[in-house]
């Protein structure tokens, strides 16, 4: 089984609700040791308080004891007489005090308790029987009974006292473990009990001892002496603890009242001892009833100090009561407070972490599988979260370029793919030991291998000859050699073992660190094949041609020789008979003349033409604008008689050129622009434009004009006029001529590499535009040349 | 207490001194009786109230020779209603203003009248065990009746000397 997902909002929550836990429970465990001391704080007060009552009705009962015994003791009727309101005063009182301790007691389940109020209502009986036998022994003044009733007195009044403080002691045991200081109280008030207790003994003695004739007996010095001693040590004792418990710092003046008037009344009995005998009275001058004025006026005081104490400790109860309240409150503020703090951190926690986070998470995830989020919201959140927040808009952005990206690489890897599979040329890459890494469909066209055979295979089994040595560093220096970056010829090898002619370009291009080789190769078998047949037609034509030229030369030149065999010899004719022979004939003889020179003039221009086709050009620079100069030097007459002028527009740039030829070129076409033109003021413009478009829409690049003003051609015949011994206007008043000036013209043009045209209309004049060298034509449409 | 007790085990030694010689069983008598007075000196601070206390301390003053043979010393020190106790002889009318308790000696008998002149307002409680001394203006009179001491109580003069006697004293003395 696998252990739970620990995530960190998981953990997070964990801890804190684990500290909230933590903190709750020891808050808790605090308030309720408080609260349960508080209750036992509380328990142990009104113990104490039900004690103090308690001890004070066996106070008053003690006071009861001591005021009958001291009646019925009494020397004589008088002074028991005088005892007795005081007795019904104290019995009056101890009655009430009994009951509302019994009653307070019914407070606490304990055993002992329980018990004890069953032994004080018992004793309360027999006190009741003791009252009306001491109240019938005093009306009847019976020595011995008295003496009987005032020995039982004590022993019933002391069996109930040491009964209560035995039960008193087990009852506070219970509580003694809340506070060391409560327990020296109790301590303390026990000790006051025991001091009254053996007080209230010897004075009872002395007071016996004083209604005695002779005194006291050596049995009661005895018990006075022992009585002394251990109240000597109980006030000794006391002190000791009043000082440790602190009690002496709010007790010190009752105390010191009350060990002050104990003292003084030891003074006043301290030679008692010595008076003992007949003379006894004489001796020790004092009578019952102020025996018994002063026993209780010092009970009186001392019992300021025991209500001091009472008080006192009353009051740290109630301090260590209050103290332990405080306690409470400020514990469940504190509780209250650390709840608030814990919620606030589960709050904190949940909204300002967990949730941020998760979303984060939750959006980052998304973002990871391509689907749409939404950034969560932290405006203004400078915080780790804030950044974090931050970093996912990065991150997010990102991802979609990414993606983005990655579609249009996949987009052109397809269209490269496209490109390499559709080629024409075989593509071939091949790494840095030769092994061939890609080879697309051209190449399995052409070498018959499938792509999946070859690929990994050395591509010397493609094309021999690149790693003649084996060694695969040849390739590399295939390509360092700038000119191999050039296409080669090489032979290829296919599946069947045939070899085929191919060109090949190898190129080199690194990729991650590693050096790669593109190899395109081209089948050139056809090509090859189709380059020796154009030779072949090429050789024969240029053959045809010059054989056609010789023949032009040959029929020519020989021509002439009986041409002028047939002019001389009609001219002799015709000098030698002339008279004798008759008009018609001479007439006919005169025509043959004429023809046979038109026929050499004929010769002679068929002659030159078929020399410009087999002369070589002598090419040199041409001072253009020179040469107009001269031509127009030249024809100075032929200009004056007709009535035309050469105008140069704009600047003429020198030509590399066969200098008379393009002499003849621009001759030829300025005695043309004045032969065949009919206005009176005949206006020949020379000039040099950058671009020209011709008519067909090809660019042609500088370009020499010669314009006229003169009847103008029809487009009909624009190609007609380059045509040899093709003349337009023949017979119409015309100049005279052959008809070849403009095929020479084109000629000589053309065996420059130039190209000529006209651009004319009817009766707008013509416009003979040439250029001297090959233009390149590109498609682009360059600005109108003026 | 130390000095308590060596002071009374001296006066036991005394005292067994005494019963051994009969010659000085007057004296002895004597020696008792003082040991009752001079306690009861105590009760009588104890019950008495004083208009207001001129100082802490209570001063318990005796005028002419000591009647208590130095029994007051033990007083010195112990605390009554919360003050002390202080015991000083007085042998001038003039040193007795600031006393709270005048103890006139019986032997000082002639100079009552004077004493109780300068005394008439003041706040000074007066005590004495000659016979006739609450007659003649003292406050508190010890006397013997049927063998028995008690005492006399001059309310009168208490009132006259601002001071208050509560009936828990008033009740030791006999009625008037």
């Amino acid at each position: 089984m696998r252990p739970p997902k620990l995530s960190v909002s998981l953990l997070l929550l964990t801890i804190t609700g684990a500290l909230t836990l933590m903190i709750a429970t020891l808050s808790f465990k605090d308030l309720y040791a408080n609260i349960n001391r508080m209750h036992q704080l509380e328990l142990l007060r009104q113990a104490s308080a039900f004690g103090d009552q308690m001890f004070d009705a066996a106070e008053k009962l003690s006071l009861e004891r001591d005021l009958s015994t001291a009646a019925l003791t009494a020397p004589n009727a008088e002074d028991a007489n005088e005892l007795r309101p005081r007795l019904t005063e104290v019995r009056a009182a101890v009655d009430p005090a009994i009951a509302a301790a019994l009653a307070n007691s019914h407070r606490y389940q304990f055993a002992e308790l329980t018990r004890l109020r069953v032994a004080i209502a018992e004793r309360m009986t027999r006190i009741q029987r003791l009252r009306q036998q001491t109240d019938a022994v005093l009306a009847h003044r019976n020595a011995r009974q008295a003496r009987a009733l005032a020995d039982e007195w004590p022993r019933e009044v002391g069996a109930l006292t040491d009964e209560t403080e035995s039960v008193w002691l087990r009852f506070t045991a219970r509580f003694i473990d809340i506070d060391p200081i409560v327990t020296l109280h109790l301590r303390f008030k026990h000790l006051l009990r025991s001091i009254r207790n053996e007080s209230a003994m010897e004075r009872a003695l002395i007071a016996q001892a004083i209604a005695q004739p002779a005194g006291p007996t050596p049995q009661q010095v005895a018990e006075l002496l022992r009585a002394e001693g251990a109240a000597e040590a109980d006030w000794h004792t006391s002190q000791a603890i009043a000082e440790q418990s602190g009690l002496m710092t709010t007790i010190a003046r009752p105390y010191a009242d009350a060990r002050s008037h104990f003292a003084t009344m030891r003074d006043m009995t301290q030679n008692l001892y010595a008076t003992s005998g007949p003379d006894f009275h004489s001796l020790f001058p004092m009578g019952p009833d102020l025996w018994f004025e002063l026993s209780n006026q010092a009970s009186t005081t001392f019992q300021g100090l025991t209500s001091a104490t009472v008080h006192a400790s009353q009051s740290y109860l109630d301090t260590l009561t209050r103290r332990a309240q405080q306690a409470i409150v400020g514990q469940v503020v504190m509780l209250i407070l650390a709840m608030l703090l814990c919620t606030a951190s589960f709050w904190v926690v949940i909204v300002r972490v967990v949730g941020p986070i998760n979303e984060i998470v939750v959006a980052l995830l998304k973002t990871m599988r391509g689907e749409a989020v939404n950034v969560p919201a932290t405006p203004g959140r400078q915080d780790e979260i804030g950044k974090l927040a931050q970093v996912l808009e990065a991150f997010r952005a990102n991802t979609t370029e990414v993606r983005r990206t990655a579609e249009e690489l996949t987009q052109n890897q397809m269209r490269l793919r496209a490109v390499v599979d559709h080629a024409m040329d075989g593509l071939i890459t091949i790494d840095e030991r030769g092994a061939i890494q890609s080879f697309n469909p051209a190449c399995e066209r052409m070498f018959g291998y499938r792509a999946d055979e070859i690929i990994g295979r050395p591509i010397t089994l493609l094309i021999p000859s690149l790693y003649a040595e084996g060694d695969p560093g040849d390739l590399a220096s295939y390509v360092a050699d700038p000119s191999a970056a050039a296409s080669h010829e090489a032979s290829g090898r296919r599946k069947n073992r045939s070899s085929f002619q191919m060109d090949l370009t190898v190129s080199t291009y690194v990729l991650s660190g590693a050096t790669y080789y593109l190899a395109i190769v081209r089948d050139v078998t056809l090509r090859k094949e189709a380059e020796l047949a154009l030779l072949g037609y090429t050789h024969a034509l240029e053959r045809s041609n010059r054989e056609l030229d010789d023949f032009a030369y040959i029929a020519s030149h020989d021509l002439k020789e009986p041409l002028r065999g047939i002019h001389n010899h009609s001219r002799f004719l015709l000098e030698d008979n002339e008279k004798s022979l008759d008009e018609e004939s001479a007439k006919r003889l005169h025509r043959l003349v004429y023809l046979s020179q038109r026929m050499e003039r004929l010769v002679n221009d068929l002659l030159y033409f078929s020399r410009l086709g087999r002369q070589e050009l002598a090419v040199q620079p041409m001072d253009m604008a020179a040469a107009v100069r001269d031509i127009e030097a030249t024809l100075e007459h032929f200009l004056e008689e007709r009535g035309a002028r050469i105008v140069v527009k704009g600047e003429l740039p020198s030509a590399v050129c066969d200098k008379p030829r393009v002499t003849e070129v621009v001759r030829n076409l300025i005695t043309n622009a004045v032969k065949y033109n009919d206005k009176a003021e005949k206006v020949v413009e020379i000039g040099f434009v950058e671009s020209r478009s011709r008519p067909t829409g090809k660019i042609a690049h500088n370009v020499y004009y010669v314009r006229d003003n003169g009847r103008g051609i029809d487009p009909e015949f624009h190609s007609d006029v380059f045509r040899i011994f093709k003349r337009l206007q023949a017979g119409e008043g015309a100049e005279d001529g052959t008809g070849v000036g403009l095929t020479f013209v084109k000629k000589i043009v053309e065996r420059h590499g130039g190209e000529i045209w006209i651009e004319s209309e009817v009766g707008r004049g013509a416009t003979f535009y040439f250029t001297l060298e090959a233009s390149h034509d590109d498609s682009r449409i360059s600005p109108e040349a003026a | 207490m130390a000095p308590l007790k060596a002071l009374r085990r001296l006066s036991l030694a005394a005292l067994w001194m005494l019963a051994a010689t009969p010659a000085h069983a007057q004296q002895s008598v004597r020696l008792v009786e003082q040991d009752i007075k001079a306690a009861l000196l105590y009760n009588f601070l104890l019950y008495t109230e004083w208009p207001a206390p001129q100082q802490n301390n209570v001063v318990v003053c005796v005028y002419g020779r000591d009647p208590f043979s130095g029994r007051l010393a033990s007083m010195v020190g112990r605390t009554v209603n919360q003050r002390p106790i202080e015991v000083r002889s007085v042998a001038e009318i003039a040193d007795t203003d600031t006393c709270a308790l005048l103890f006139v000696n019986a032997e000082e008998r002639p100079h009552w009248p004077q004493l109780h002149a300068h005394l008439e307002h003041a706040s000074v409680l007066t005590v004495s065990d000659y016979d006739g001394f609450a007659a003649a203006g003292g406050m508190i009179e010890f006397t013997r009746a049927n063998s028995r001491i008690a005492m006399r109580i001059n309310r009168r003069a208490v009132t006259a000397g601002n001071l208050v006697v509560e009936d828990r004293l008033l009740r030791l003395a006999e009625r008037d």
